[in-house]
């Protein structure tokens, strides 16, 4: 079976030429006040990928291995356990994060001008936040399709692009942009655009702060009640796998 | 060939493990769509539409190869996992069929994605569909579909050899993308990168795709196809080669089970 290092193997490389590609369309486009702002979301995009397809694997495996089961009988409600899960997994892919920023950087030949940088990290910390979120929902999911995860790895592209990593929300299509002004971390990543690009309006930046923090809150209430229909049905059929 | 055609099925269905109705789904139908989505979108807010329409059917070949190596490396990767070889063997098998039979259904996979990455790149790029040389199109896609299947092939001898599959699709994904014209135009690099890439499957396919997508005649591609082909029919032969040689040596040291290695 794969191991969790040639895992690691597949996100660095894969991830870091996906940034090499994406930097390079912006590089041979001159929209150098964009490279910061691809720079950053190819690095979020390789920790989403991360995510999803790690946190999946190793859920997979769990199900598979029975060490789940443990879950359902220990005194920590399995909501918690799912959240800590995904807190892990977002910083444990922090360093691939990195590796695609800066290979982004290296092609894009030029460090970006953040234009304020203590607000892009408090808008980062938020973006992280969205992502941990979303996470802790397609986990609550995996569990829910009995580790199934091949299906959720299919959708990574269209997460990453209604979560504002490839472009910044408000230049997706219409049919696009809805379903991703749900998502916390489009919002997020507006006030991202505006840190590296130049604030027009500190009231913009902070209802958007406000909007992600809410939509963060909104998707916890939301998962919370589906971590419970899934610890439910889990109870009622005994059934934690197929396997 | 009712045996044969079980043989293709086991192999198929039974190696690859996101070979289920939504995994199929989402890796078959959604991912290409998705990708070529997300690059089309990037194509067309960074440079122009002509762009977007360069990458777009760029990131679709891509598409296809992803879903076809991963399947038949894994495939390798898992046979070796589960100790399927030493069963493989024992019998008497015929090892051409076998190796390729590993292949046959993932050329409809593969298809399959370019066709719904054909689909996206209507639906988001202004490519005029009625420009484009379809009998140069389909031709292109089989001969591009079969070369990918060849190397994915060639590569799955390094699956069986190091028993895994995740950094050698990893590897092959990385370097296609960059070297075979997907995203980078092939002009970019040097010379002899140029010609290392051509190397690669895929490479001379994507000049006559993007040739076809301009309605050029099949004359002006047709070269292009024929190294496409050439360089699949390579691959496919040193791949057998590999698979055969690695039994004999397996068999001559009585090493096969990945303990024995530590």
């Amino acid at each position: 079976m794969q191991s969790f290092a040639t895992g690691s193997i597949f996100m660095w490389l894969g991830n870091a030429t996906r940034a090499a590609v994406l930097a390079w369309i912006v590089y041979q486009s001159n929209a150098f006040g964009t490279l910061g702002y691809v720079a950053i979301g190819t690095a979020l995009l390789a920790m989403w990928t991360g995510v999803l397809t790690m946190g999946g694997w190793t859920l997979e495996g769990e199900l598979y291995g029975r060490t789940l089961d443990f879950m359902m009988i220990s005194r920590t409600r399995m909501p918690v356990i799912l959240f800590s899960k995904n807190i892990g997994q977002v910083l444990y892919q922090i360093p691939t994060g990195l590796v695609s920023f800066f290979t982004a950087i290296a092609v894009g030949r030029m460090w970006p001008n953040f234009s304020n940088v203590p607000t892009l990290i408090l808008s980062l910390v938020l973006v992280l936040l969205s992502m941990i979120v979303i996470g802790f929902f397609f986990s609550a999911l995996v569990v829910l399709v009995s580790g199934r995860a091949g299906f959720f790895l299919g959708l990574v592209p269209f997460i990453a692009v209604i979560m504002g990593f490839i472009l910044p929300v408000n230049q997706l299509p219409l049919w696009l942009e809805i379903p991703a002004r749900i998502t916390p971390s489009a919002w997020g990543m507006d006030t991202v655009w505006a840190a590296i690009n130049g604030i027009d309006s500190w009231a913009t930046v902070a209802r958007d702060w406000g909007i992600c923090l809410l939509l963060i809150a909104v998707w916890l209430g939301f998962i919370y009640y589906l971590c419970s229909i899934v610890e439910k049905r889990i109870r009622i059929t005994g059934n934690l796998g197929d396997y | 060939m009712y045996n044969f055609w079980v043989q293709n099925w086991l192999l198929y269905k039974g190696l690859y493990d996101y070979n289920h109705l939504r995994g199929y789904i989402a890796n078959v139908v959604m991912q290409p769509a998705l990708m070529v989505m997300m690059y089309a979108l990037m194509g067309r807010y960074a440079m122009d539409a002509k762009t977007s329409i360069f990458i777009a059917v760029g990131i679709n070949v891509s598409s296809i190869s992803y879903n076809v190596i991963s399947g038949i490396t894994r495939s390798y990767a898992n046979d070796r996992w589960y100790s399927m070889f030493s069963i493989l063997y024992i019998t008497k098998v015929n090892r051409f069929w076998n190796y390729t039979a590993r292949s046959i259904l993932y050329y409809p996979t593969g298809l399959l994605s370019g066709i719904v990455g054909l689909v996206m790149i209507r639906l988001l790029t202004p490519v005029d569909f009625g420009a484009i040389n379809w009998a140069g199109l389909i031709v292109a896609t089989l001969v591009i579909n079969a070369a990918v299947c060849a190397w994915a092939e060639f590569l799955g001898i390094f699956a069986i050899v190091f028993s895994e599959w995740l950094t050698i699709l990893a590897f092959a994904l990385s370097v296609t993308l960059i070297l075979s014209g997907m995203i980078i135009p092939l002009e970019v690099f040097p010379t002899a990168l140029q010609e290392i890439g051509k190397l690669l499957p895929m490479t001379n396919g994507l000049i006559a795709i993007r040739e076809v997508f301009n309605g050029a005649p099949f004359s002006a591609f047709s070269f292009d196809i024929l190294r496409e082909a050439l360089t699949g029919i390579a691959y496919f032969v040193i791949g057998y080669f590999g698979f055969v040689i690695f039994e004999r040596v397996v068999k001559r040291t009585g090493k096969l089970e990945m303990e024995q290695f530590g």
